[in-house]
């Protein structure tokens, strides 16, 4: 008579065995004196070791509501998409100034380099906002090479290409020019809404980025989730007759769209995101912070985009 | 209600209990175990069971080397709980317990890792299935590695109790 093995009788006390098992095991134990002893036995086993185990227990257990630990989650996962954003522009930024660095030093790469002294234009006014990376002290002194502008009417800047084409109304605060007609925006959606300055200073709460001394042609605007500042995108003409874009907004929306912006072959550059002011949203009886960051955006090196980031102020 | 939620309302004691058992710390294994929570509603796992499991036992391992490593064991009894004057009777139940579990965590760690975690594992409710698959154990030997683990821990128990005693007197 072959006894039921040791391991099987525990699988059978811990119901771990199929029905057909089952039945085979206690046919034999209903015949087998030994094997009753034994289940006896390893059940009291199996009663101590849950006894001792339940001494090593912890006296309390008060789990936290299912609500608050998904709320938990949520702020985890909000942070971690901020932060993929944040590096994911960040390693944009280094690329393109790998690419803007290359055009500055291989004059047959690209467009013929125009020296142009724009210090004295784009220098940061005290109230200007601190970028991830400032140029050095020397910088300033220098030169800043612009690529070539295109030729031809002043206004027709191949980095902009407006929907609205023409048919867009004067509004207060931004300039309007014999170019207008040919301005273009960034490939804008019919959500980025044409609004004058005085409108976009009300929407933001006086806090529109521009680069002082330079016209404004165009500002966009964009609203989000209701209770964040709206998204701004503020185009202005640079003296080198180029469009700069300064995007500002969260930064995983102005993550996305520089993202967007700077296809291969467009040779659209976008400086390094630089801080502005967080927004502070109330939700469930606390109130979160959402980052916001700039960028400035257009055709021209990324070193001359990164100065021209520092010099942004908000009005 | 989702079958992570249901899980959490049914599943976060024993997570607790199984991390304690590894981490000696009630407010540790509480945080540990609602990590692992945290973490299955961001990667929503085909098997939550068994992923809880497997995460809550990285996550104790993970404590155990950090631990090692600031040479911060979190051991319950030491020989101050032993030494300590307690007057009333509460605080006399309280070191009786006290005493009581640090002879089953000696008895715990007089196994191997492998008899242990299968042990822990099912006193938190897994089955011999998921036990298999969290150890990489054949269906078949977790019932006799179960039955090794028991007897040994029960063999440890009662040699550490007989030796206390005989310390006592």
């Amino acid at each position: 008579m072959r006894h039921v093995p040791e391991a099987e009788l525990h699988a059978y006390l811990d119901q771990a065995l199929s029905r057909s098992q089952c039945i085979e095991i206690e046919t034999h134990l209903a015949a087998c004196f030994r094997c009753q002893q034994e289940r006896d036995a390893i059940a009291a086993l199996r009663d101590r070791t849950t006894a001792l185990l339940a001494t090593a227990a912890p006296r309390r257990i008060a789990p936290l509501p299912y609500a608050v630990l998904a709320a938990r989650a949520q702020t985890r996962r909000q942070r971690s998409w901020q932060r993929s954003a944040v590096w994911a522009a960040s390693i944009a930024g280094a690329a393109i100034a790998g690419w803007g660095l290359r055009t500055a030093l291989d004059p047959h790469g690209g467009p013929q380099p125009l020296s142009v002294a724009v210090n004295a234009a784009v220098a940061p006014p005290a109230e200007s906002l601190s970028v991830a990376t400032p140029v050095p002290e020397n910088r300033q002194a220098e030169p800043i090479f612009l690529a070539q502008p295109p030729s031809g009417p002043r206004w027709s800047d191949p980095t902009v290409r407006l929907a609205s084409g023409g048919s867009r109304p004067q509004r207060d605060g931004v300039q309007s020019s014999e170019g207008d007609s040919q301005d273009a925006s960034l490939s804008l959606d019919d959500q980025w809404a044409p609004v004058s300055l005085a409108e976009a200073e009300e929407a933001t709460g006086g806090l529109v980025p521009v680069v002082p001394d330079l016209p404004v042609l165009d500002v966009r605007m964009r609203w989000g989730d209701g209770q964040s500042r709206p998204l701004l995108i503020v185009t202005q003409q640079h003296q080198s007759g180029a469009f700069i874009h300064i995007v500002e907004g969260p930064v995983t929306t102005v993550a996305a769209f520089v993202s967007d912006q700077l296809q291969p072959g467009t040779a659209v550059n976008s400086s390094e995101p630089g801080r502005s002011p967080p927004d502070y949203m109330e939700a469930a009886g606390s109130v979160h912070r959402t980052s916001r960051v700039l960028a400035v955006v257009a055709r021209l090196p990324v070193d001359s985009l990164n100065v021209l980031a520092q010099g942004v102020v908000l009005k | 209600m989702t079958e992570l939620e249901h899980l959490y309302q049914t599943m976060f004691s024993s997570v607790v209990r199984f991390l304690y058992r590894k981490v000696w710390d009630q407010d540790r294994a509480e945080d540990l175990a609602q990590e692992v929570f945290i973490r299955a509603m961001a990667h929503n796992p085909e098997k939550p069971r068994a992923w809880i499991f497997a995460v809550a036992a990285n996550l104790a391992r993970d404590e155990a080397r950090a631990a090692i490593r600031r040479r911060k064991h979190l051991t319950l009894l030491t020989n101050d709980h032993v030494t300590l004057v307690r007057p009333d009777a509460a605080a006399d139940e309280t070191m009786e317990h006290d005493e009581a579990m640090a002879q089953v965590n000696e008895a715990l760690a007089a196994l191997s890792q492998r008899d242990r975690e299968v042990l822990l594992l099912w006193d938190a409710g897994m089955s011999y299935q998921e036990i298999a698959e969290q150890t990489g154990l054949a269906v078949g030997a977790v019932g006799t590695t179960l039955a090794r683990a028991r007897r040994r821990l029960v063999e440890a128990h009662d040699q550490n109790e007989s030796g206390s005693h005989a310390a006592r007197s």
